[in-house]
């Protein structure tokens, strides 16, 4: 099967363009054989503190992402100021040994939209601070323009808010932010739930998807996966191979030369 | 030290029965695996774990690896 094209995250070379998370699988098991699967080379994870009775309780998760040989991305999932965020992607760089941060500042929590004002001033620090920031974003335009003139090379927009499988709620948005800001690498954030969205996504544009809920929370997560490895691999090389523009009127697809006369307009 | 020492570990308040650096805290504690020590919200990077001294009042936190999306 042809592949699309390599490309590059923050210097980091990548074939696959799907990230994918490692949480809410059925089992370590399920975890392990779906990331597999989908042939995703980067996935994202997070940390804790530990219980005050369990004392060795990141080991087994830690063995297996070490066994699958991704890069990492470690999120700052479940802050909503940005003194929370900093510290989770300081504890993160120490305990992951990656500058990379998937930057969540929750503004609200019954949608889990981030809160854009503390998404701004938390990116300005962690970049200050050496960070290679992945900001969960709205898909706001100027929020946008605003992370990328902090110096984010990557954005992360949501498609719908996280956990939803709504899918891509507002094309338009998505499709302004690929059009306005072409230097930057985008992937689709959150709200995935069928691979035809993933496919949407890329035909827009998009340099990849990061998802997590639409493959683990599916019946066979490692058969999801590969659906989605190969729906994200169609939609690039569709993006690639130039998508014909829609018309109001239909235009024959077979030749009218040598037809009949009576065939004929 | 001559007393208890009240830490937070984890959380949980804990009495130390004697004077503590970071490394001998976890090696008591019993602390395995993947982590980072934090104290007081700032990260104790490895190589000062034999050296920074555990205070009454430190509020230690063992965070480790875990799924995320």
């Amino acid at each position: 099967m042809k592949q699309a094209l390599n490309w590059t995250v923050y210097g980091q070379e990548l074939g696959s363009r799907m990230f994918i998370g490692t949480a809410l699988y059925p089992s370590p098991k399920v975890m392990v054989d779906a990331i597999r699967a989908s042939r995703a080379e980067v996935i994202t994870v997070s940390l804790r503190r530990q219980s005050a009775n369990q004392s060795n309780s990141g080991e087994q998760f830690w063995q297996m992402i070490e066994d699958l040989n991704c890069h990492l991305l470690p999120n700052t999932a479940g802050c909503y100021s940005v003194k929370e965020a900093v510290k989770t992607a300081h504890m993160a760089r120490e305990l992951f040994g990656t500058d990379w941060i998937k930057l969540e500042v929750m503004g609200d929590s019954y949608n889990l939209q981030p809160d854009p004002f503390a998404l701004v001033e938390a990116t300005k620090i962690l970049i200050e601070d050496g960070f290679k920031v992945f900001p969960y974003t709205t898909d706001d335009l100027v929020l946008c323009q605003k992370l990328a003139e902090l110096g984010c090379e990557v954005l992360m927009p949501w498609g719908a808010p996280i956990g939803t499988g709504q899918g891509l709620l507002n094309p338009y948005a998505l499709k302004t932010l690929r059009e306005r800001l072409p230097e930057l690498t985008l992937l689709v954030d959150a709200g995935i739930g069928k691979p035809s969205d993933a496919v949407q996504a890329m035909e827009l544009g998009f340099d990849g998807i990061l998802l997590n809920t639409a493959v683990a929370e599916a019946l066979e997560p490692e058969i999801m996966a590969y659906a989605f490895a190969d729906a994200v691999n169609a939609g690039r090389l569709a993006y690639e191979a130039g998508v014909m523009p829609k018309r109001d009127n239909a235009k024959p697809s077979t030749p009218t030369l040598e037809q009949p006369i009576w065939q004929q307009g | 030290m001559n007393s208890q020492q009240q830490i937070q570990f984890n959380g949980a308040s804990l009495a130390l029965e004697q004077a503590h650096t970071v490394s001998s805290l976890i090696e008591a504690q019993a602390v395995e695996g993947r982590f980072i020590v934090v104290i007081n919200d700032e990260v104790v990077p490895k190589a000062s774990w034999d050296s920074r001294e555990i205070t009454a009042g430190d509020q230690v936190e063992i965070m480790s690896p875990i799924s995320g999306g």
